[in-house]
């Protein structure tokens, strides 16, 4: 397997890889596999990508599934295609997720924005900052229609559903329904139509 | 078909969400047992009740003993599998007129496990019904016949009852069909968790 590194503006071939470097522009037309997948510049993929490791300092925008070990995001990607979605053991974002359907892993950890369909998993926690860069391009909280995890952890989130065993709705929060089967935290400043489950309340701090 | 609601599941199987997407992610679980319909938030998903709750407890029982590839490796490969003539004997849950069955329809080296778990299941169907007679060769003919013709994800087998006939009915495990009432009895073979039996059990004995 070899290993593909773009600096310039090239289009390379659907493929496995050991590992795949983008500095400049970088165009793949298929299925792209590899282990670690690193994103400086841009990337542009009309297919699926699974790897072990991605990483996206950049921008990516990618028209099939995402399937990964551990996603890092402090750049912008956006899965592009109605249907596609991003499934991994972890993913982590100081930067931009995008997506049109669903978000699945063991852990997610959002320090920055993400919109998806659902999110869905072990550990979810985003805590989105209100800040006036973001707001440029409408994104002043992370939009989500569904968040269901063991543990859920959210700030600056705006959803229509919120559910899990342990739950923290934290300020900046606009959250249509909660329903949680454990421990519920919601603080002063969020707002939350309707709460539905058996849950013991603590306070949010 | 009846269904279950993902909130009754959980609080009646002890998983937690992330296993439930862990699972889900792994392939343990089709994606197609996942069921959208609308509800007051919006949508909820619900599951095949039996079919869901039959799986969880497989894939609890097995987790232990085999890693989440393993497992998928394991749901995935049970249309595939073939077993020798001289190896059915040696499976002990299987009913013991099994290999007579098979053979008595077609003499062959080795037998899928489609053919296996159907024989099996029509055997031990017959053992505990016995107010109508009926031939299970030929409804193993008939059943093999259908699957042949028509592969589907999750195959189920209704064996059915009425008006003094019996007849075998494939379909899709998601969706099962409705019966008028000169159906008197309806049993169902899970084609696909007895797959999986079997080769769970067959990979047992190559370790």
């Amino acid at each position: 397997m070899q290993t593909i590194r773009i600096d310039g503006v090239a289009s390379f071939d659907a493929g496995t890889y050991t590992k795949v470097k983008v500095d400049g522009i970088g165009k793949c037309d298929g299925d792209l596999k590899a282990e670690k997948i690193d994103i400086d510049g841009m990337l542009r993929c009309k297919g699926r990508v699974t790897a072990d490791f991605l990483e996206c300092d950049g921008t990516a925008k990618i028209h099939g599934d995402i399937r990964a070990g551990e996603i890092d995001v402090n750049g912008f990607l956006t899965v592009a295609k109605e249907g596609t979605r991003i499934e991994a053991k972890k993913i982590y974002c100081d930067g931009m997720i995008k997506v049109k359907s669903e978000v699945s892993a063991d852990e997610v950890e959002v320090n920055g924005y993400i919109s998806a369909e659902e999110i869905v998993g072990d550990s979810i926690k985003i805590h989105s900052p209100s800040h006036r860069l973001f707001n440029l391009f409408g994104l002043a909280k992370s939009r989500i229609r569904l968040i269901e995890a063991t543990h859920v952890a959210v700030k600056g989130v705006v959803a229509e559903n919120v559910n899990g065993k342990e739950v923290s709705i934290g300020p900046g929060s606009v959250i249509e329904n909660v329903d949680c089967t454990g421990i519920l935290r919601i603080a002063d400043s969020a707002r939350v139509k309707n709460i539905h489950g058996k849950f013991t309340t603590e306070e949010y701090c | 078909m009846e269904l279950i609601s993902k909130k009754e599941l959980l609080a009646k199987t002890g998983i937690s969400y992330g296993q439930l997407y862990r699972w889900k992610r792994e392939r343990l679980i089709p994606e197609e047992w996942f069921i959208k319909q609308s509800s007051y938030t919006g949508q909820e998903t619900f599951f095949p009740a039996e079919k869901m709750l039959t799986r969880i407890k497989t894939i609890k029982e097995m987790k232990d003993s085999y890693s989440l590839d393993e497992l998928a490796a394991l749901f995935k490969q049970k249309e595939e599998l073939a077993v020798a003539t001289l190896d059915l004997e040696k499976l002990e849950w299987l009913h013991k007129e099994t290999g007579a069955l098979l053979r008595a329809v077609f003499e062959k080296k080795e037998y899928t496990g489609f053919e296996i778990v159907l024989a099996d299941g029509l055997l031990k169907y017959r053992d505990t019904h016995t107010g109508i007679v009926w031939d299970p060769a030929k409804l193993l003919q008939e059943g093999i016949r259908l699957f042949d013709a028509k592969k589907l994800k999750e195959p189920v087998i209704l064996v059915v009852s009425g008006d003094g006939c019996m007849h075998i009915v494939l379909c899709e495990g998601a969706y099962l069909p409705l019966f008028d009432d000169s159906v008197k009895e309806v049993y169902t073979i899970n084609i696909g968790e007895r797959l999986t039996q079997l080769s769970s059990t067959l990979n047992n004995r190559k370790s």
